[in-house]
């Protein structure tokens, strides 16, 4: 018989439904499986000890009007993002006895749905920079080799998803935050359309580029978590899950990874072969130039920095002793900037995200990569100063265009990603896509051993 | 046309703050802050 806590979203919600298995027995399982572990893995920061409370209350649910798709779940949410009565220290010394008094307000909307909330994961301090050995809670690893990083900032939430601790966690999105974890440890991440899920109760990085979202095993169950989440008239990113992508017409943004000397030939191959089983699929791929990725990445550094500048700036005068050294370094960059330079970089998201639409003209969705190279280990960071991994992510935090990262091979045994991008609010075809990929390949099937 | 911006600059902008960074931390800090600076010129150069 299968583990429940191996179920996926989609099987428990029928299960629970058919009442051959209680939200109870479930929690139970998930709970297990975390004890067994997260010893190797440190996703988890805190288990709820309300845990099988909520199950229960999910179990009475169970039997009233339509309960929703998430209904009797366990979810796990980033440490950035509040969950009432559970810690809420933002992965750092400088909030370290902080216990949320309420739910976030996309928290809240799972709850309401019978969601269990099983606990906190890992985040990189402030969702700023990461891993970083000195910080109270040991960084999260990366289950297809626990001596590479799971990438950042929602580590937590990515360990545990690909760990098979949960099949569903919450993440934030300020520069990549949500999918290159989700490319580094082979599954989905989804960062929705800008200002679809509220950002209320989760701490600002940048408030500008700001994002919360799913991470997931498959696209379906991602697309499902986002549904519940989403606030206003959005059409639903679970709707079209199953559709063919016949005549979809894509982007191969290939230039924004195979020119760039960092991309690994296996990455490129990889994507070359994404493009192909999508075309095979009977979607239409055209190459196509993108607007150059600098001026992407600098307009969204300069806006980053400053308002994360400008959230910590009463944190800093009373307790910069209690920061990481690489945060603390990264919060000093935007010292270096001034109300003129924020103007200018937000004039520029303007124009750079009209550029970008305008690229999109005739196409439906966009194809690129998520990060240029597979994760790297801990070795490579001496926690003194931050370490930037490569990626294709940020440009979409500055144009708020959703944006899904999937499983697309692997290189020496570590996961790759890809990622699909789609105009404002089409989320629908972005998981439909998503989805069709993932059913024509085996990437997201393969797991860890653990 | 804008003066160049300093490590002078950086350091007093730092103190404001009330940001006490030792020498390590602020070698790291300044070359990210000129970093930070060249994004800034990039930026200026698209929307010229």
């Amino acid at each position: 018989m299968t583990d429940p806590a191996d179920l996926s979203l989609t099987e428990a919600a029928i299960a629970l439904r058919a009442g051959t298995l209680t939200s109870r027995a479930l929690t139970s399982a998930v709970l297990a499986r975390i004890a067994a572990r997260n010893p190797r893995l440190a996703a988890f920061t805190h288990i709820a000890a309300d845990a099988l409370a909520q199950a229960d209350r999910a179990d009475s649910m169970l039997h009233g009007d339509a309960p929703g798709p998430l209904c009797g779940i366990p979810v796990a949410v980033k440490d950035l993002i509040d969950v009432a009565g559970q810690p809420a220290t933002c992965g750092s010394r400088v909030l370290a006895d902080r216990i949320a008094d309420a739910d976030a307000a996309a928290i809240a909307r799972l709850r309401a749905q019978g969601a269990v909330l099983i606990g906190k994961v890992a985040t990189y301090e402030f969702a700023m920079v990461g891993p970083d050995l000195t910080l109270p809670d040991p960084p999260a690893r990366n289950p297809w080799n626990p001596a590479h990083i799971t990438g950042g900032s929602s580590s937590g939430s990515a360990s545990a998803v690909a760990g098979g601790l949960v099949r569903l966690a919450i993440g934030t999105d300020t520069g990549g935050s949500i999918r290159s974890p989700a490319a580094y440890t082979g599954c989905v991440g989804l960062k929705p359309t800008y200002d679809r899920v509220s950002r209320a109760g989760a701490f600002p990085l940048s408030p500008g580029l700001d994002h919360t979202g799913p991470l997931a095993i498959t696209v379906e169950e991602a697309a499902l978590a986002l549904d519940a989440m989403t606030v206003g008239d959005w059409r639903p990113a679970s709707a079209r899950i199953g559709q063919p992508v016949t005549g979809l017409k894509i982007a191969y943004a290939r230039d924004w990874f195979a020119d760039d000397p960092q991309a690994t030939p296996a990455l490129i191959r990889a994507l070359d072969e994404a493009a192909s089983t999508l075309s095979l699929l009977g979607a239409r791929i055209t190459l196509v130039t993108l607007p150059p990725y600098a001026p992407y990445e600098a307009a969204a550094s300069v806006i980053l920095h400053a308002e994360a500048l400008d959230e910590h700036r009463a944190l800093i005068r009373d307790h910069s002793g209690d920061y990481g050294r690489p945060t603390l370094q990264c919060l000093a960059f935007g010292a270096a900037l001034d109300a003129d330079d924020v103007t200018q970089a937000r004039e520029a998201q303007t124009r750079l995200t009209a550029d970008m639409l305008t690229t999109m003209d005739g196409h439906d969705l966009i194809l690129t990569a998520t990060t240029l190279t597979p994760a790297l280990p801990f070795a490579a960071f001496d926690g003194e100063k931050a370490v930037w991994t490569p990626m294709r992510t940020i440009a979409f935090n500055l144009t708020g265009q959703p944006a899904l990262s999937l499983p697309a091979g692997f290189e020496n045994g570590m996961p790759l990603g890809l990622q699909l991008i789609a105009r404002h609010g089409d989320e629908d075809l972005l998981c439909r896509t998503g989805h069709a990929f993932e059913r024509a390949t085996d990437h997201s099937v393969q797991r860890p051993s653990l | 046309m804008k003066k160049p911006f300093t490590e002078n600059d950086f350091r007093a902008r730092l103190a404001a703050l009330g940001l006490t960074l030792d020498d390590k931390a602020f070698a790291a800090a300044w070359a990210g802050a000129q970093h930070l600076r060249a994004e800034v010129a990039k930026v200026e150069a698209y929307l010229k």
